[in-house]
């Protein structure tokens, strides 16, 4: 996939995937049971989203 | 469980490993390319987790659950904002040599205070956070080697590290130079801490739970442990600690000094957006086993020390020893970048004098010292709070102090980015304001002088929501309103135009020197000559400048560039002190062309202001607009690339009717002329284009070098079009005027030559005819004599064309022309009466011209005949005149039976004649021509076969 084009888009790609995963990182710290390692399961796609996001030209 | 010796030994040990690193990573090329690698600058970032994350984290997990996990959430959130937030920074202070925070803040807002505020602000913040790194490091002594150790290891850990942070942090006194071997001890350190951290977590799940399966088991069989790490995340504020750590990931002096003063371009930038938030997930993954393992174990107390709880439970000396190498990494590193990055703002905001000092003798060496000296203060003065708090704090608290401290430099910082209307004076009432509420708030308290604040506002439990609030809202609201009551000096709209990367007010002036010599001659007065001379010609190898420059242009950026220097070695504000005093500016004197000229020569893409790269590309843009001559570019393909203006002109084809098209598509002549030039052989070529008016196009050719487009490879073609036509008809006429006044000189030769034997042969005639009675023989006599007066016509009329620019010159003056006009058509109407002509003249009465009136008479009497010759009987033929500035306009005009283009053209040429032989000499016209060019005026004719002719002679007016 080719990356995203500018500074303004990498950085708005970025945070809506924060946003978008955060919430749900929020309702998977909130819960008793599941897996223990459940809450950082969310994380990955943000890192992944932020590596991707590198690439946009400055 | 580690003897004293043991702990000696790793401690001793692990601080040389570090100072062999920096030396190598210094002082060996591969080692220092190494340190450079953007992953390698990512890593170093990794500073972040400190004891604070080693130790602390777990603890921390302990009371507040899954909540931990927002302090590294928090810079995943800051990295997304890595492009548009960092990225300015980091050219900001690349560009412009600001070596820290506080040079940065100094810089934008024009005052010392600011700089001197900021540095103080950010020594009380990150002192009990240095305290906190050596707490955690004695309670590693205590708990691995047994309490009571033989050694004061927080001693022996001050010292050590103040040898390590003077060998590794402070060789060079600018920021020009890197600290290749800092920034790769520092890389070393991260993965050492996540290596240890690592190992202890394996061996908790595998030896304290029996694996992953197991640890699932046990969590099962205790369902209160994962509902409490639920139940602080699910009741608790989550928001303000990640806000906290999104400002603390690089606004931490650590985290500063190693994004942007130690940078490593900005691909270090671009790595660090993904390697530190995959660096800190699998840190922080750790932690829940740890916390498990421990209270699985039942080990008890502090939470913060489970890790070395489990180290001692491992019963394993090698994996207690990895543990303590590891709790080294994590302090060490804090304490030396953050040490360093404080000596250098400590250096340029609050040791002035120390400066002046500095720059009496070698500052350089001066400056490196006194860099040490700062070192080694800060890390005893960090020990010295240690001292004070002892245990007086948990160690995630001792931590948030600092994230509440910098992040009430935020508002100073948007001030940097985004709001050019900042003043200085609000951005010091907004710091004062805030570091007041958070020395009462969170600075007292961890010395047992709490002020009661959040108690008597009712807030019980977190504190740390209450205390941003109520740190960072007076802090902003003074800021805001102080900017606005207080706008910002001129000074300070500068530095904003700066920082916004905008062309400020004193951009486009020139400096009052003419050549670098004098440069450094008047810097020298301020810097002394050794340092003047030798920023001089740093500066001037940074651009590629030679000694002998003396372009304006170039010298203002030498200045710029001299400044920018100064700036990463004494600080932003005593640098442009410096430099003004020493160079003013002069304002009258604008430089913009040249200034943009170099920006275009000299300076890499990715280093020029977008700004000024516009400026540059529009002035370039405009050149090209405005060339005489037609340029287009053919992409290889042959795509028309660029269509100047000229081309337009020239072609009659628009920009956009040509643009992107191919070159064989374009309207003829033109797609066909130019797609075969572009791919022939010559270089040059010209062309005749038919037509009405057949026009003469010089063409011309230049391949485009490899990769000026962009991802286009070849480069193309560049093809340039010229007009010659009117060139070409100018040089014509020339020629043809040259032709006319040889045949002028012919004429009165030839007439000169034939006119004495003539004579001699009519008089020898007239005297035969006299002597002579035969009929027959007078009557072919008489033929003789009338062919030699025709002769004599011919050659009359011929002196009287070769002399009527000189010698038949008469006296000239004002010539009335209504009388000269009326006598001209006496004369044409006695000559020409069989044809019973309408001759009409309307001149106005006291229209008068420069000239000679035989000569003038003679030139409307030769018009006057045309145009009765060409006339039918009874035809019409007028004679107008009338002012037009300073000349005067005579028409002869006819309504015969007019002239042919071709004929036209030739008209005024000696002998050319279209009326039947011996009824034209063809010198009629030639001399009309010659008379009237030599009065200083003009001929033309407009006729048409069939329609009639206007004869047009401008005349100068008196």
């Amino acid at each position: 996939m080719s990356a995203p084009r500018s500074p303004a888009a990498a950085t708005a790609i970025a945070i809506f995937v924060i946003v978008a995963f955060a919430t749900p990182v929020r309702g998977l710290w909130a819960r008793d049971a599941g897996p223990w390692w459940l809450p950082f399961i969310a994380w990955v796609p943000a890192v992944v989203a932020l590596a991707w996001t590198a690439r946009a030209p400055r | 469980m580690l003897s004293p010796a043991t702990l000696l030994a790793l401690t001793v040990g692990y601080l040389g490993a570090l100072i062999a690193i920096a030396r190598v990573g210094d002082r060996w090329p591969p080692a220092r390319a190494l340190s450079r690698r953007p992953l390698v600058a990512a890593l170093a970032l990794g500073v972040y987790a400190t004891s604070w994350s080693y130790f602390g984290s777990v603890g921390f997990a302990a009371r507040e659950g899954w909540r931990y996990l927002a302090i590294y959430v928090g810079v995943t959130a800051s990295c997304a904002l890595i492009p548009v937030m960092w990225a300015p920074l980091h050219r900001l202070v690349r560009e412009r040599q600001l070596g820290s925070l506080a040079d940065l803040l100094a810089f934008r807002y024009q005052r010392p205070a600011v700089g001197a505020a900021v540095t103080g602000f950010l020594l009380a913040g990150s002192l009990p956070y240095q305290a906190l790194q050596l707490r955690a490091l004695v309670a590693s002594v205590d708990h691995l080697g047994g309490a009571g150790a033989p050694i004061d290891v927080a001693w022996l850990i001050s010292g050590g590290l103040v040898v390590v942070g003077v060998v590794t942090g402070a060789r060079h006194p600018s920021l020009r130079d890197r600290h290749d071997g800092l920034v790769l001890a520092v890389a070393f350190e991260s993965v050492v801490k996540l290596v240890a951290l690592i190992a202890i977590t394996l061996w908790a799940l595998v030896s304290v739970f029996g694996g992953p399966a197991g640890l699932d088991r046990w969590l099962t069989a205790h369902p209160e442990q994962l509902a409490a790490m639920a139940r602080p995340a699910r009741d608790g504020d989550w928001l303000t600690l990640l806000a906290l750590s999104a400002g603390a990931a690089f606004l931490l002096p650590r985290q500063w000094h190693l994004a942007f003063t130690e940078s490593a371009g900005e691909g270090g930038l671009r790595a660090t957006g993904w390697v530190l938030p995959a660096y800190l997930v699998v840190l922080t993954l750790a932690v829940p086993p740890i916390l498990w393992a421990g209270r699985a174990l039942g080990l008890g107390g502090d939470a913060d020390f489970y890790v070395l709880g489990l180290a001692r439970a491992s019963g394993s000396p090698l994996l207690a020893a990895v543990v303590f190498v590891g709790a080294l990494a994590a302090a060490t590193a804090m304490i030396v970048v953050t040490t360093v990055a404080l000596a250098a703002m400590a250096q340029n905001h609050l040791g002035r004098p120390a400066t002046a000092w500095a720059m009496r003798g070698d500052p350089y060496r001066r400056l490196r010292w006194l860099r040490r000296g700062l070192v080694a203060v800060i890390i005893l003065a960090g020990h010295a709070v240690y001292l004070g708090l002892r245990d007086r704090a948990e160690l995630a608290d001792l931590g948030l102090v600092s994230f509440v401290a910098v992040a009430q430099l935020v508002p100073g910082v948007v001030g940097v980015l985004w709001w050019p209307r900042a003043s200085g004076a609000g951005a010091l009432a907004g710091l004062a304001i805030g570091a007041a509420a958070w020395a009462a708030l969170l600075l007292a308290p961890l010395f047992g002088a709490d002020v009661g604040v959040l108690a008597a506002l009712g807030v019980d439990g977190d504190p740390w929501p209450a205390t941003a609030a109520l740190t960072l809202g007076p802090n902003l609201l003074a800021f805001v309103i102080g900017s606005m009551v207080w706008p910002p000096r001129p000074a300070e709209v500068d530095a904003a135009a700066t920082c916004a990367r905008r062309p400020g007010v004193a951009a486009a002036a020139a400096v009052t020197a003419g050549s670098p010599d004098e440069l450094a001659a008047r810097l020298a007065a301020v810097l002394g000559v050794g340092t003047a001379g030798r920023e001089v010609d740093r500066a001037l190898a940074d651009l590629g400048l030679g000694r002998d420059e003396r372009r304006p242009g170039e010298l203002r950026a030498l200045r710029d560039r001299v400044e920018h220097n100064l700036s990463g070695l004494l600080g932003p504000l005593p640098a442009r002190a410096a430099v003004d005093d020493a160079l003013p500016l002069d304002p009258d004197h604008a430089l913009v062309l040249a200034q943009l000229r170099f920006v275009a020569e000299h300076r890499a893409a990715a280093e020029a202001p977008a700004r000024e790269l516009d400026l540059a590309r529009r002035y370039l843009r405009r050149v090209l607009d405005d060339l005489p001559i037609g340029v287009a570019t053919l992409a290889p393909g042959g795509e028309v690339i660029l269509w100047n203006p000229a081309m337009t002109t020239i072609t009659g084809v628009a920009a956009s009717g040509a643009t992107g098209l191919p070159t064989a598509a374009l309207p003829p002549p033109w797609g066909e002329v130019l797609a075969g030039f572009a791919v022939g052989a010559e270089p040059r070529a010209e062309v005749t284009l038919p037509g009405v008016r057949p026009r003469t196009i010089a063409l011309g050719r230049t391949e485009l070098g490899p990769g000026a487009l962009v991802g286009a490879g070849a480069g193309g073609v560049i093809l340039l079009v010229e007009d010659l036509s009117d060139e070409r008809a100018l040089a014509a006429q020339v020629a043809h005027q040259e032709r006319l006044a040889s045949i002028g000189r012919l004429a009165a030769g030839v007439a000169h030559e034939v006119g004495n034997p003539l004579t001699g042969v009519k008089l020898t005639v007239a005297n035969l005819r006299r002597e002579l009675a035969d009929p027959d023989v007078r009557a072919r006599l008489d033929l003789v004599l009338a062919a030699g007066d025709r002769i004599d016509r011919i050659v009359r009329a011929l002196v009287g064309y070769a002399h009527a620019g000189d010698a038949a010159r008469g006296p000239r003056g004002p010539v009335e022309l209504a009388p000269l006009v009326a006598d001209a058509i006496t004369l044409t109407r006695l000559t020409r009466a069989g044809k019973a002509l309408a001759l009409a003249a309307a001149v106005p009465a006291g229209l008068r011209v420069i000239g000679d009136r035989p000569q003038l008479e003679q030139v409307v009497v030769n018009l006057l005949a045309n145009a009765s010759d060409a006339s039918a009987p009874g035809g019409a033929v007028e004679v107008h005149a009338r002012a037009d500035g300073d000349r005067v306009v005579l028409e002869v005009i006819d309504r015969g039976a007019g002239m042919a283009p071709e004929v036209v053209a030739r008209a005024v040429e000696p002998f050319f004649t279209t009326k039947p032989p011996g009824e034209g000499t063809g010198l009629g016209l030639a001399l009309v021509y010659s008379i009237v060019v030599d009065h200083g005026g003009t001929l033309a004719l407009d006729s048409a076969p069939g329609v009639g002719t206007t004869a047009r002679v401008t005349l100068p007016a008196p």
